[in-house]
């Protein structure tokens, strides 16, 4: 069995001391016997997923569960042609992700530190993005990933960092939600999930898991 | 039958003297005797056409889906609405290609030259030249500075082909996720993709502009009906 991972700093296990040992897709993974391939990305954003699944992987079938853990809607990515990658677009989500981007200028914004590129996107948050904007967005990345995974008969557990009680009236539904303050994990110094919080994460898995025919 | 229709201008007519008559979705439709659906928007881009597939509307409720993407330098934003980007007749571009900052490669996909008698694209760029339109000056003033900078320090060609493969794979997918038969069609000749259908006309189905005219349209829905 391999299991396919993707998604932000808390899948990629930030924070954690032993990474590769203690996130919550290895935990997963040695419950079920299963080989562990993630490749998510601190910053990383919900367009940077799908692209993984859409076009970095030539045959997703090789993958017998796909498990994706999305972020906040206003984090995009462009293609760095210095670096010749993905680059994410300058994380000023995160932790305010919630209030309009507007408002969090207020909070980040910090001109002097920062090169040109990220000043753009600086912009880009100031004047351009909106939150309808991001909210349709996400929608669609959701939709592209579930309808790629079903038509590829590849069974698909998709999360997201978003609180579910902000975002109730929201069209696109999710299977789990690791962000929920109900079901708040325990965390390390910068707000990542701790060792012990991975663990519970890995359980409300598992615990899925068990409810799918798989 | 109800056949669900999207892309640009050339889908939805543009230059036609009766579009609503002429366009090829029409004439589709009246050879099937099929209910016709047309959300095409003049410069649109394939992310409204990913989002009006998506988000603003059912497929389920359609019998078949015929999709005309077109060039992915093209996107958009929300301002109180859906807004177009569309970076062709964009002044400070032709500056920035001057300066040696953005390739002939790219340029000539930002101007959406097909080839050389894309006379809409040329006449664009004399226009252009001339100081006569600059559509970002006059329609986004307040963000110039942001799309100038995204158009030629952020985008690139392998930005443009990762973009353009997101989208046919996400369009492929979802109508296959939905059972609903699909004819996806593209007007970029850059691209390197596998579609059902390039759309590539000689100049006596183009009408003044880089569109087809009234021949090339009944062209297009004939190629199409015969892949249906």
């Amino acid at each position: 069995m391999k299991i396919y991972f993707d998604g932000g700093s808390w899948c990629y296990g930030s924070e954690l001391l032993n990474r590769d040992e203690s996130r919550f897709s290895k935990i997963v993974c040695n419950k079920l016997g299963a080989e562990e391939y993630n490749i998510s990305q601190p910053g990383g954003s919900n367009a940077m997923m799908e692209r993984h699944l859409l076009v970095d992987h030539k045959n997703i079938k090789e993958f017998d569960l796909v498990i994706i853990q999305m972020v906040y809607p206003d984090r995009n990515e462009y293609y760095d042609r210095y670096k010749k990658k993905f680059e994410a677009n300058a994380n000023f989500g995160g932790r305010t992700s919630l209030v309009t981007p507007r408002e969090k200028i207020m909070v980040f914004d910090k001109p002097e530190a920062i090169d040109l590129t990220k000043k753009a996107w600086l912009d880009y948050y100031k004047y351009i993005y909106e939150d309808e904007y991001g909210l349709a967005y996400e929608e669609m990345h959701a939709t592209a990933i579930k309808s790629y995974c079903k038509c590829n008969n590849v069974p698909l557990i998709l999360g997201t960092m978003k609180k579910k009680k902000r975002f109730q009236s929201c069209k696109t539904k999710y299977d789990l939600y690791f962000n929920d303050p109900d079901n708040r994990v325990p965390r390390a110094s910068n707000n990542h999930p701790n060792e012990e919080g991975h663990a519970i994460h890995a359980q409300m898995i598992l615990n899925y898991i068990d409810g799918l025919s798989l | 039958m109800k056949i669900y229709f999207d892309g640009c201008s050339y889908t939805r007519g543009d230059e036609l003297d009766n579009p609503e008559e002429e366009r090829f979705s029409k004439i589709i439709c009246d050879e099937l005797g099929a209910e016709e659906t047309n959300l095409s928007l003049s410069g649109g881009s394939n992310d409204r056409i990913i989002r009006n597939l998506l988000v603003e509307n059912n497929i389920e409720e359609y019998d078949y889906a015929v999709i005309q993407m077109t060039f992915p330098t093209r996107t958009e934003y929300w301002d109180s609405k859906w807004r177009r980007i569309n970076p062709s007749g964009h002044k400070p571009l032709v500056k920035e290609h001057l300066a040696g900052n953005i390739s002939e490669e790219v340029m000539c996909l930002f101007f959406e030259y097909i080839d050389a008698s894309n006379t809409f694209a040329l006449d664009s760029l004399r226009r252009l030249l001339r100081g006569s339109i600059d559509r970002f000056s006059t329609k986004f003033s307040h963000h110039r500075d942001f799309w100038t900078y995204y158009y030629t320090k952020i985008c690139n060609m392998n930005y443009f082909h990762v973009k353009e493969k997101i989208h046919y794979e996400t369009i492929k997918s979802y109508c296959a996720s939905k059972d609903v038969p699909l004819i996806l069609c593209s007007i970029n000749e850059w691209s390197k993709l596998n579609f059902d259908y390039l759309m590539k006309f000689k100049k006596i189905h183009r009408a003044k502009g880089t569109h087809p005219n009234k021949i090339g349209h009944q062209i297009i829905a004939k190629t199409i009906l015969g892949k249906m």
